[in-house]
């Protein structure tokens, strides 16, 4: 009863506190064990607008996030880097919003029509670009696309008679590192305080996965509307049972203890999950929310009775039981050539419930996608190994341009209950421009790997997912509040590929050059002579003789002379032309005398 | 006038003294009467019966070796399609983008989709085309190989009957003889039977080409234009063959008629794909733009891919347009040089043709092979023959093992495709260069001496 009514107050002081100050400040970190016994640790900073409007007075709300929302006109946006690959066949379902190994940006733009929202969008990854120290421009460049399937809205798109679109750009090659996360870190209200100070660049990033993203949402509840913005980081730590046994303190994982609470925070809490395992929490938590695979002890880190140094969890028994892996999906290159290849991309649904599906691939122009190729194949899983025909529901091709955009393929289709489903088709590797292959150009060139979102309206992933939280709401919005809907929908994304392309060789442009012209000259110089004289039959009479000719047989006859002469002396060329200007000084004396 | 005359060197001497002994050796071949009095004489033998029977024999023989000729070329065309089609469809001198089938089967597949196949730049091949295929798409390819084989021989009649034609109008003897061995120089053409074994889009434009060749030398006007006006559409380089038959026709009325069929054929060709394309002008960029800006850098056996690949920036568009303007620009000078020798201005466009497009293939090749007897009456002043045929041989040959260094095994890089296919391209502008010469050396010959009796040497007299 008194819980209850704490709650209550909590939440009126809240709303006091929101009419005072206008922005909501929240944060979170989840942590969770993953069957394979590393720890996932998942940093949430919340921030709420006060209302609609941003601006012109700012208090928690980051001004350059609010300026350009305004400037580019955006109705949502998401920005997000990974380095390393999440694990989907150990570590269950990606944690919501998913991000592809590398960079992705989102956006959803208003403007007045497509070439104007283009121009947005440009822009917008050159300023996010220069603002997160990152090297995504390769995007506005020819990497972006307009998927018209995949990409569900979030929020809600402000009324202003606009035409509203998304953008999508994806780098697979770019890296994650200490000058993405500072100026990641100054856009949230505390920097050195609350649960940003355990984000040590040294432990997360010596790490085998590691996120880092923003996603700004416009929420409306009943006329009432406001922005959001998310700020995640995730970190898996590869930990083992004998270290999860010996128990875990912020220490253990960060190499650093949290430096005091974070003031304007409204909320600052620390979630656990609990699961099947049996755990010692030191001390312990004052309650556990949840039941079963989604059961969490929630520490509230503004308690001042808290010793936030002391904070100790102990794995006592864990569960050892290893789901099955309920989705798989990874993208493999075929082919022994640099001319051509397939590329396959395999989608497991081991779940016993069929599942409709969209698959994206957005892949750069050098891959030159034959349509015709394209083909799916399905199979049940088991021992039947039978073949069925997938039902696809839609359909959405967009070939690519040369160096200026990519091509996207949707395909909406319907997986099969334990059925494994291959979507394949053949390319061509383009042949480039010397100037515009990267400066390591044998490496070969990155695609992004395929997304594939899973409508789940039955909540049959919901535990598979490894923590709570989704684009919109975070962990413990979703664990109190039963009311917030499951995620209706995952997005996981698969491996990117290393395409080989074929290399010219980048030493010779001006041989190259000389070649082909002397080659054309070799057609047209005779075209010339022959078109312009005309050949005359002489009756065995000579004609006048070539006084000019003949000079310069004399001259070449005497430079031929000079060349035997240095050879038979072994003259080196310094030698000549030493001796040369001896002969010169001699003459100038001469002359001058 | 200068004269460069003096100074020709002793050896130049030598060589046209034995020129002229050649000639001499030559002169009751050449001499157009003396051929025609040889064959009168060869008439009143042949009232011989013994010789009769003869004649009849080698006509036997002759439909034996049509017969070996066009079962070898099916069986070889089969052969191919069977076994190596995979491995031939990949090579970048039998198929661009522009001719390849795999291209038109993701064309035909959006089509059938719903999917514009000119949102993109993958797809070159035109609306008509595309619409064509997905129409008979369904047929077992088995069909479409025979069509394909049949179009061949279409093809090598058509050069055959062109060969004759052309024996026939310029008095030469032998005619027969030589249409049967252009008949069979194209059909065996390993060249030939590639490009239709991988069932490329360049044998259908290839019996265009021959068609027109054929039309050209029987001067049939109308069909010439038109047939023209169809398979300039369709690869764009070959509308400088109008210059050829400009200068055919010679009179102003035929040319502005055979130029207003051009144009109607092009237009009304123009209209019907704009109209199966949505009437939407999409496919201009793609089946048009490409082959002028060299978007596309799939290697080729032509001489460009490489050179674009590597030009600089600044200087691309300068280049594009000084390499676009060769062929026209070379066709319509050689039109003022070879205005009487309109058989030899075909010929010499069709080998500028296969050098200086921007996509060629071995099968822009075929078709001047094919026309190559011709040249018969004249081979006596040819100065490279066994050269260029070696270096023909040689790079036809070397093309494919340097692709496979290059893209497959990784031991060359694509300086020796490049390498090869420069040497394949010089041999073709030389074949070009050489046919201009000894062409003119001819007429050279038969104006000023025609008697054959004067001391003769040969010089050029240059104007400037």
């Amino acid at each position: 009863m008194w819980d209850s009514n704490g709650l209550v107050v909590l939440i009126f002081v809240g709303c006091l506190a929101g009419a005072v100050f206008g922005d909501r400040y929240n944060e979170e970190l989840t942590i969770s064990r993953l069957p394979t016994n590393a720890l996932l640790a998942n940093f949430r900073f919340t921030i709420d607008s006060d209302g609609d409007k941003l601006g012109p007075d700012y208090h928690l709300f980051p001004r350059l996030v609010a300026e350009m929302i305004k400037s580019h006109d955006i109705a949502e946006l998401e920005l997000a880097f990974a380095q390393g690959r999440w694990r989907l066949d150990e570590w269950g379902l990606q944690t919501q919003p998913a991000i592809p190994t590398g960079a992705h940006l989102i956006a959803w733009i208003n403007g007045k029509n497509e070439s104007a929202i283009d121009a947005e969008w440009t822009n917008l990854v050159d300023s996010l670009n220069g603002i997160f120290c990152s090297s995504i421009s390769s995007i506005s460049k020819h990497l972006t696309a307009s998927p018209k399937q995949t990409l569900k809205m979030n929020g809600v798109k402000k009324e202003n008679g606009k035409m509203m679109q998304v953008r999508y750009g994806a780098v697979p090659e770019e890296s994650l590192c200490t000058e993405n996360l500072t100026p990641w870190r100054k856009l949230l209200p505390c920097k050195s305080d609350g649960l940003i100070s355990l984000l040590n660049p040294y432990s997360i990033y010596a790490t085998t996965y590691s996120t880092m993203g923003l996603n700004v949402i416009r929420l409306c509840q009943e006329k009432t509307c406001h922005w959001r913005l998310n700020a995640h980081i995730s970190v898996v730590f590869e930990t083992n049972l004998e270290a999860l046994e010996a128990g875990i303190l912020f220490d253990t994982l960060f190499k650093r203890d949290l430096a005091g609470r974070c003031s304007v925070a409204e909320s600052s809490r620390l979630l656990i999950r609990k699961g099947n395992d049996e755990i010692d929490f030191s001390p312990s938590p004052k309650s556990i929310h949840g039941e079963g695979h989604h059961s969490y002890a929630v520490f509230d880190l503004n308690d001042k009775d808290l010793d936030l140094r002391k904070i100790e969890f102990t794995y006592k028994n864990v569960d050892a039981s290893r789901r099955e892996p309920a989705i798989g999906i990874f993208t493999v290159q075929g082919g022994v050539d640099q001319q051509s290849g397939t590329l396959k991309t395999r989608i497991i649904n081991s779940d016993r419930g069929s599942k409709t599906v969209t698959l994206m691939h957005i892949l750069p122009w050098f891959m030159r996608i034959y349509y015709g190729s394209i083909q799916m194949k399905c199979q049940l899983l088991g021992g039947s190994k039978e073949n069925v025909i997938p039902a696809v529901l839609s359909k959405n091709f967009k070939e690519s341009l040369i160096r200026t955009s990519p091509s996207t393929i949707e395909w909406q289709f319907v997986l099969l209950h334990e059925s494994m489903c291959e979507f394949e088709f053949e390319f061509d590797k383009a042949h480039m421009r010397i100037w515009d292959y990267p400066p390591d150009a044998n490496h070969g060139m990155y695609a992004a790997g395929a997304l594939l979102v899973i409508d789940d309206k039955e909540g049959r992933l919901h535990n598979h997912r490894p923590i709570l939280g989704d684009y919109v709401n975070s962990a413990y919005e979703q664990l109190v509040n039963p009311t917030l809907p499951y995620p209706l929908s995952y997005s996981v994304f698969s491996n990117p590929i290393l395409v080989s392309l074929p290399v010219p060789d980048f030493s010779m442009p001006f041989n190259v050059i000389c070649f082909v012209l002397t080659v054309v000259s070799f057609c047209i110089s005779p075209v010339l002579r022959y078109t312009t004289s005309m050949i005359m039959i002489t009756d065995g009479v000579t004609l006048e003789k070539n006084r000019g000719r003949n000079l310069v047989r004399v001259l070449l006859l005497g430079l031929c002379g000079l060349a035997i002469y240095a050879q038979v002396n072994e003259m080196s060329t310094s030698d000549i032309r030493r001796k040369i200007e001896e002969l010169f000084r001699k003459l100038n004396d001469m002359g001058s005398m | 006038m200068t004269s460069s005359g003096g100074g020709e060197s002793r050896s130049d001497k030598r060589k046209g003294a034995g020129e002229v002994r050649k000639r001499k050796s030559c002169t009751l071949d050449t001499e157009v009467a003396d051929v025609a009095q040889a064959d009168e004489i060869q008439s009143k033998r042949v009232k011989n019966d013994e010789d009769g029977v003869l004649k009849v024999r080698t006509r036997h023989k002759k439909s034996n070796s049509l017969v070996i000729t066009v079962l070898g070329g099916t069986i070889l065309r089969i052969l191919c399609y069977l076994f190596i089609y995979d491995y031939l469809s990949k090579q970048p001198q039998l198929s661009t983008p522009f001719v390849s089938f795999q291209r038109l089967q993701s064309g035909v597949a959006m089509l059938k989709d719903g999917v514009s196949p000119y949102d993109g730049d993958t797809i070159l091949i035109q609306p008509i085309v595309l619409h064509v295929f997905s129409v008979i798409w369904s047929a077992p390819r088995w069909v479409l190989l025979t069509a394909y084989i049949f179009l061949d021989l279409l093809a090598a009649a058509s050069i055959r009957d062109a060969v004759q034609a052309i024996f026939k109008e310029l008095n030469y003897k032998d005619p027969d003889d030589y249409a049967a061995m252009a008949f069979k120089f194209y059909f065996l053409n390993p060249l030939t039977i590639c490009t239709s074994a991988i069932l490329s889009l360049a044998t259908i434009y290839n019996s265009l080409l021959t068609l027109f060749v054929y039309a050209f030398c029987k001067s049939a006007l109308v069909t010439a234009s038109v047939l023209l006006g169809v398979i300039a559409y369709f690869s764009l380089y070959p509308i400088v063959l109008v210059i050829s038959l400009w200068i055919r026709l010679r009179t102003f009325k035929k040319i502005s008629a055979s130029l207003g069929i051009l144009a109607l054929t092009l237009a009304g060709l123009f209209y019907v794909n704009y109209a199966l394309n949505g009437f939407s002008t999409s496919f201009v960029k793609n089946c048009y733009g490409m082959l002028l800006t060299l978007d596309d850098l799939t290697p080729n056996v032509g001489v460009y891919w490489y050179f674009f690949a590597q030009i600089f920036n600044p200087m691309r568009v300068f280049y594009l347009f000084v390499f676009q303007l060769i062929l026209p620009t070379m066709c319509l000078v050689l039109a003022f040089t070879l205005r009487n020798d309109v058989h030899f201005h075909l010929l010499i466009s069709l080998i500028l043709i296969a050098v200086f497009s921007s996509y060629p293939t071995h099968a822009d090749a075929v078709v001047y092979m094919g026309l190559l007897p011709i040249i018969n009456e004249i081979r006596i002043y040819e100065r490279r023959q066994l050269l260029l045929i070696c270096t023909g041989v040689t790079c036809a040959t070397f093309l494919p093992i340097t692709w496979h260094m290059w893209m497959v095994s990784g031991s060359g890089n694509a300086n020796y495709f490049f390498a090869v296919s420069l040497f394949y391209n010089l041999a073709q502008i030389f074949c070009a260069v050489d046919i201009l010469y000894m062409k003119l050396m001819r007429d050279a010959h038969v104006v000023m001496d025609p008697q054959r009796k004067k001391k003769i040497d040969i010089k050029t007299i240059e104007f400037f």
